[in-house]
């Protein structure tokens, strides 16, 4: 009767230990899948986001280039400026790369024709400025573009949040706007009064727009300052914000709306604002990058600690189907010995001293 | 001592408490300190995020007051001083709504941004001054940087102190790079001179206090601080900030507002990236050194936990190392000791029979250390304790074997002594001189008991060798042929109670020694009774004496002694024969009692249980006959010369003294015969004329009175001849009595039967037969043992008589039922002619006497073949009897081979002591 029972418990016991092994495992799989999938989304995107930053960095050379371009082609110059070469060899490097990924390839190939067909030869300057302007736009389409395909638009961070906004949208139409409203004041200078009604127009929406970028630009980098976990963003900040503004403000005063713009101002705040922007550029794509890299090892630890309670989940599971197994085993020997002891008495194997029997000797005398 | 009273473990925990209590003690300050300095890290941490936060808001306050100055000259539209309006509310007022609960001062300073609700209405509707606008902001501004109390509650003489100092400092010179561009602003707009005083003062005291605060600034902040400084200089342009220090008017018209106030709205921002860098550093810091305190707190407290536990654990391992071997050691100790005592009783007070070695158990300790040796050296004082008592116990045991030997021997001797008394006894014919070998066979038969009881004493076994029940009476008769005074003791014991073989011995020694005791211990003059009583089954003898008794504390401790096991060597010599009886009584579950006479003297009290006693009166007759027929055959020759001698009685030509010992040993053969009825009809070997009238009281008692008065029921009983047999000898010891006996006996018997108790007759009786059985062994040539009186008799029978009986039997039966005295005599006659006949059957066969063929008892006298019979006391009696051909041979062989042995034994070594010879 006993015995029986015993087996059941005994039978049963493993059985249970397995269901509920399971029962336990099972959710715990579930949350380990759920936390390894949401970690390596988060692992992809900023990756992504990175390569998103690499591209960034590499159109802004770009854009200054086009601004180059734009205003030496205005000033009737045939052959486009070197930069523009370098620059476009290196969105092209960049884009052979990353390319496929971010979804730009056809926009690029589409952008560099278009970059390749800008019109040489002297021509109409309005029309030399169009092209340019529809250069420039389709750089900063291209820009939207990389942003929007890299997630960078939809980053959780404030801070990167911020300095993309300020370095993928503000930082090359500020660029764009400022040379566009050089060039723009440079063309209303020396159109005709027909051209100048037409142009006039365009001119001060440039410097509308221009120091609206700039207050954007600022504003965002000052977000970004505000709530950042870098600790260099804001010292690095300084100076290059600064002698971007400055250049911005000089060729806003060589531009000088309402008045005769000053060609060598404008010239000199161009290259400064090139070398500014370029500055400016690399500062903010460095932090983003740091920023990154700085998810990127939070996404590695994370991932490391679930790993590792996954890990230690499993460890633990084997450790207790372990011992349950070889105590199983090692539980047979002892009942075995428990019975067999219990059998017999310590006391009942061997007679106690004065036990054996009296008579026996004295008989045994007797019969001696 | 203070320290005694705690145990090891005590002592140990005391010893480790002490160093622990200090290690805590100056753990506990350290980290309490550390704790603290992380504290303070973090609020100054908190601190400095406040103030980044606070720094931001009141950025923007900067940046409305400037926008202000500038919407008041036109400079930007209303729409865009109203956007910046509402974002410098809404961060101002976000400043509530911080992680960290905002102070009292904080709040403060919030809620006085409604002082500027007035200012700006009035700047929309552009009734203010300018310098108003700007210090009407700086009201507001300022209660900021005071309700933070950066300054307060920094402690400069750290680094991170200088930090937060200098974070505060550039908030406030932030706020005076405001104040000087709002005023430069204004000044440019309206080239008013005193503007332009107003700015060259707070750029002044902006240079102090950059300057004071230079030490606590880093090289990089202060680089960044001036890079900013140098934006706005660089943006104003040198030449008009010499000229406003000399002359404002001339330096006021170097001013362009309108590219001078994009240029100051950028440089404004500047400010606020250089707090944050200050910020971030001091952040940095702090946490450096939050963290680093929280490590040592950390390392402190739990290095101090880690050894806490480390060291209590191993000086819980060391008391237990230490203790718990102790503890073994005690523990074993006690239950050696507890064990050794109760050996060291049991082997003390134990008869010695029951000594056993004794077995201690080893000391369970194995430890290598002190304590080991002290359980070692503890083990070796138990063994040797117990090797100590296991050599007295040994020696106690060998002297009591040399006892048993001596007493065995001595046994021998006087049996062999008796023997020979008996021999002489027979041969003598002169009255006086056979008086006197009766004496001495008395006086042999004492020591022979003395010899028994000292067997006893030594715990051995005394021989038994009574193979057939007998009657309570005649133990008690045996027993008093043993003792002195025996005229002096009464016996009133009914025959019917019949003693099994194997206490027969012993209880004839107890009793002996019992009524020993009486007749010693009281006077001369007075009487010792033996009465006996069937009582529960069992039976209960007293020996009443009439002595000077004992008190009863005496009384009762020699009862303790007769019922618990003593030893020899405490109980007094004096009652050494309580002591003899105590052991037979407690050998055999006798119980013995000693109480008071009540006339004075002492009761003794014997109470045989129903395990002694044959109770056997119903299957008598229905058995009987069946088995006797069966074993007709097969004892005729074995018995054939007992009865022979007992027939040859009647024989009228061997009438000769030998007749008369020949007799006593056929009455004890008839004896034992009756007897042997009595409980074992299977082998009911009685010959039919004892078994018919001593088988009748036996059967039931109320028969016993019917056979007495009767003289034909008395007949067998004098043919039975056990009373007869006794009588002669006491009158007469002359054969002459025997050979014409009959009619006389017939008469005589039943008389003395009848008055069992008379004083006189009764201790004759005893002394008689049992001086004549004596005798009557050495002469018969098959009696083996010499030794006991009574034995070697008893034990031949029962095999013998059979034959013998079967052939009366027939006859006899009737006997009984007839109720005439002539058909008893007839019966007896036949059962006597048939004995003869089957002597002479058996004598024809006998080798040890063909000469003498037609008397048998002379020629069972004639070999002297019982003189190598005494020799050979030991012969075992079952090997003989089995041997159909002539056991008067083989018996002669066995003495011959068993002499030979026993010399050859006696010359190669000196006398084995089990052995008697």
């Amino acid at each position: 009767m006993s015995v029986s029972v015993d087996n059941r418990r005994t039978r049963l016991r493993p059985a249970l230990a397995a269901v509920l092994t399971v029962l336990i495992l099972v959710p715990a799989a579930i949350l380990f899948a759920r936390v390894w999938g949401t970690l390596s989304d988060e692992r992809d995107s900023t990756e992504l986001e990175k390569q998103g930053v690499e591209y960034v960095a590499a159109l802004a050379p770009l854009v200054s280039s086009l601004a180059e371009a734009q205003s030496s082609a205005l000033a009737g110059v045939a052959a486009a400026p070197g930069s523009l070469n370098a620059a476009v060899n290196g969105v092209a490097a960049v884009d052979q790369r990353l390319g496929q990924t971010l979804g730009t390839r056809e926009r690029w190939t589409d952008l560099r024709d278009k970059i390749d067909k800008l019109p040489k030869a002297p021509s109409s300057p309005l029309l030399v400025f169009q092209a340019h302007v529809e250069v420039t736009d389709l750089a900063l389409a291209l820009y939207n573009t990389v942003r929007d395909n890299s997630e960078l638009a939809r980053d959780p961070d404030n801070d990167i949040s911020h300095l993309q906004q300020a370095v993928a949208v503000d930082l090359p139409a500020a660029v764009v706007q400022v040379s566009r409203m050089g060039d723009l004041s440079q063309l209303v200078a020396e159109a005709t009064p027909q051209l100048r009604t037409q142009l006039a127009p365009q001119f001060g929406a440039a410097v509308q727009s221009v120091n609206s970028t700039v207050n954007s630009l600022t504003d965002n980098l000052q977000a970004a300052v505000d709530d950042t976990g870098s600790t260099t963003l804001s010292g690095e900040l300084v100076s290059g914000l600064d002698s971007f503004r400055r250049g911005v403000e000089s060729l806003t005063r060589g531009a000088n709306p309402g008045g005769v713009p000053n060609t060598a101002t404008m010239a000199t705040a161009q290259s400064q604002l090139q070398v500014s922007l370029a500055n400016l550029s690399g500062i903010v794509s460095r932090e983003m990058t740091a920023l990154l890299d700085d998810r990127t090892d939070d996404l590695d630890s994370q991932a490391l600690v679930a790993l590792a309670a996954a890990g230690a989940a499993v460890l633990l599971i084997a450790a207790a189907v372990v011992t349950t197994l070889t105590g199983r085993n090692r539980r047979g020997p002892e009942q075995t010995t428990e019975s067999a002891s219990a059998g017999r008495e310590p006391g009942a194997t061997t007679p106690a001293y004065g036990d054996d029997n009296a008579t026996w000797r004295e008989r045994s005398g007797a019969l001696r | 001592m203070l320290f005694g009273r705690f145990r090891i473990l005590g002592k140990l925990t005391l010893l480790v408490l002490v160093p622990l209590i200090g290690v805590v003690a100056l753990a506990v300050p350290i980290v309490v300190n550390r704790v603290d300095v992380a504290r303070d890290a973090q609020s100054i941490s908190d601190k400095v995020e406040l103030a980044t936060r606070v720094g931001s808001a009141v950025q923007e306050l900067q940046e409305e007051r400037l926008l202000s100055v500038g919407y008041l000259f036109g400079l930007i539209q209303a729409p865009e001083l109203v956007v910046q309006s509402a974002k410098t509310t809404d961060r101002i007022q976000g400043l509530k709504r911080l992680d960290q609960p905002a102070t009292p001062e904080l709040l403060d300073a919030v809620d006085g941004l409604k002082r500027l609700d007035t200012t700006r209405a009035s700047v929309i509707n552009r009734t203010i001054r300018p310098d108003l606008i700007v210090t009407e902001f700086t009201a507001v501004i300022t209660p900021f940087f005071d309700a933070m109390a950066l300054s307060k509650s920094a402690d400069l003489t750290t680094s991170t102190g200088g930090q937060v100092y200098a974070l505060e400092q550039s908030l406030r010179t932030d706020d005076m790079v405001s104040q000087a561009i709002a005023y430069l602003t204004a000044a440019a707009v309206t080239k008013n001179a005193s503007l332009v005083g107003l700015f060259y003062t707070t750029l002044a005291q902006l240079r102090l206090v950059i300057s004071s605060a230079r030490p606590y600034f880093t090289d990089g902040q202060y680089k960044l601080y001036l890079g900013a400084l140098e934006a706005f200089s660089s943006r104003v342009g040198n030449r008009f900030l010499v000229a406003a220090a000399t002359d404002p008017d001339a330096a006021v018209r170097l001013l362009n507002p309108k590219t001078l106030f994009p240029a100051m709205r950028s440089v404004i921002v500047l400010g606020g990236f250089v707090e944050k860098r200050v910020a971030a550093d001091v952040d940095v810091a702090v946490e450096d050194s939050r963290d680093s305190a929280l490590r040592v707190a950390g390392v402190v407290g739990g290095g101090t936990v880690i050894l806490l536990l480390v060291v209590v654990a191993l000086s819980l391992m060391m008391a237990r190392a230490v203790a718990r071997p102790l503890r073994r050691l005690t523990f074993s100790a006690d239950r050696i000791a507890r064990a050794a005592e109760t050996e060291l009783e049991r082997v003390a007070d134990d008869d010695l029979e029951h000594a056993r070695a004794i077995r201690l158990d080893p000391v369970d300790v194995q430890a290598q250390d002190e304590i080991g040796d002290l359980a070692r050296a503890f083990d070796r004082v138990q063994n040797t304790a117990a090797k100590l008592v296991e050599r007295q116990v040994a020696g106690r045991r060998n002297v009591a074997q040399m006892f048993g030997h001596v007493g065995r021997r001595t046994q021998n001797l006087v049996g062999r002594q008796l023997a020979l008394i008996d021999s002489l006894e027979r041969r003598e014919t002169d009255s006086d001189r056979l008086r006197e070998l009766y004496r001495l066979d008395h006086l042999s038969s004492r020591l022979r008991r003395n010899a028994s009881s000292l067997v006893v004493l030594s715990g051995a076994v005394g021989a038994n060798d009574h193979m057939a029940p007998m009657p309570l009476s005649d133990v008690v008769r045996l027993a008093l042929a043993e003792i002195e005074d025996y005229t002096r003791v009464d016996i009133e014991v009914p025959e019917e109670i019949v003693i099994v073989p194997a206490v027969l011995a012993d209880l004839t020694l107890l009793l002996a020694e019992l009524m020993e005791n009486a007749t010693s211990f009281s006077p001369p003059h007075t009487r010792v009774k033996i009465t006996g009583a069937e009582l529960r089954g069992g039976a209960r003898l007293a020996i009443i004496d009439q002595g000077l008794g004992l008190t009863p504390e005496r009384i009762a401790e020699e009862n303790s002694r007769l019922t618990h096991r003593e030893r020899l060597d405490l109980a007094p010599s004096e009652v050494l024969g309580l002591f003899v009886v105590g052991r037979l009584a407690r050998r055999h579950g006798i119980e013995v009692t000693l109480a008071d006479t009540p006339e004075g003297g002492i009761t003794v009290w014997v109470d045989l249980g129903p395990e002694h006693l044959l109770a056997a009166p119903e299957p008598l007759p229905s058995i009987r006959l069946g088995p006797i027929q069966a074993t007709v055959p097969s004892h005729h020759t074995e018995f054939g010369p007992l009865l022979a001698g007992s027939s040859g009685r009647s024989v009228p030509g061997s009438a000769l003294p030998f007749d008369a010992n020949v007799l006593n040993r056929a009455t004890k053969t008839l004896e034992a015969g009756r007897s042997w009825n009595a409980f074992a009809p299977v082998r009911a070997a009685a010959p039919a004329l004892e078994a018919a009238p001593h088988g009748s009281p036996a059967q039931s008692v109320p028969q016993l009175p019917a056979p007495r008065p009767a003289s034909l029921a008395a007949a067998p009983y004098m043919s039975g001849s056990p009373v007869a047999g006794r009588f002669p000898p006491l009158e007469l010891p002359s054969a002459g009595r025997f050979a014409e006996p009959e009619p006389a006996i017939v008469v005589e018997g039943p008389i003395v039967m009848s008055t069992p108790s008379d004083a006189i007759q009764l201790p004759h009786q005893r002394l008689e037969p049992l001086a004549d059985q004596r005798p009557a062994q050495p002469h018969a040539p098959e009696a083996r043992n010499a030794a006991p009186a009574a034995g070697p008799l008893r034990r031949r029978v029962p095999g013998n008589q059979m034959p013998l009986e079967a052939g009366p039997r027939p006859t006899a039966a009737p006997t009984p039922t007839s109720d005439d005295a002539l058909a008893a005599r007839e019966a007896f006659d036949a059962f006597e002619e048939g004995v003869s006949r089957a002597q002479w059957d058996v004598i024809e066969q006998d080798m040890s006497s063909p000469p003498a063929a037609g008397h048998p008892p002379l020629t069972r006298r004639v070999p002297g073949a019982t003189l190598p019979a005494t020799d050979s006391p030991k012969t075992p009696a079952p090997a003989s009897p089995p041997q159909p051909l002539d056991p008067e041979a083989a018996r002669a062989a066995m003495e011959q081979f068993e002499f030979g042995v026993a010399r050859a034994m006696s010359e190669t070594q000196p006398l084995p002591e089990g052995q008697p010879r």
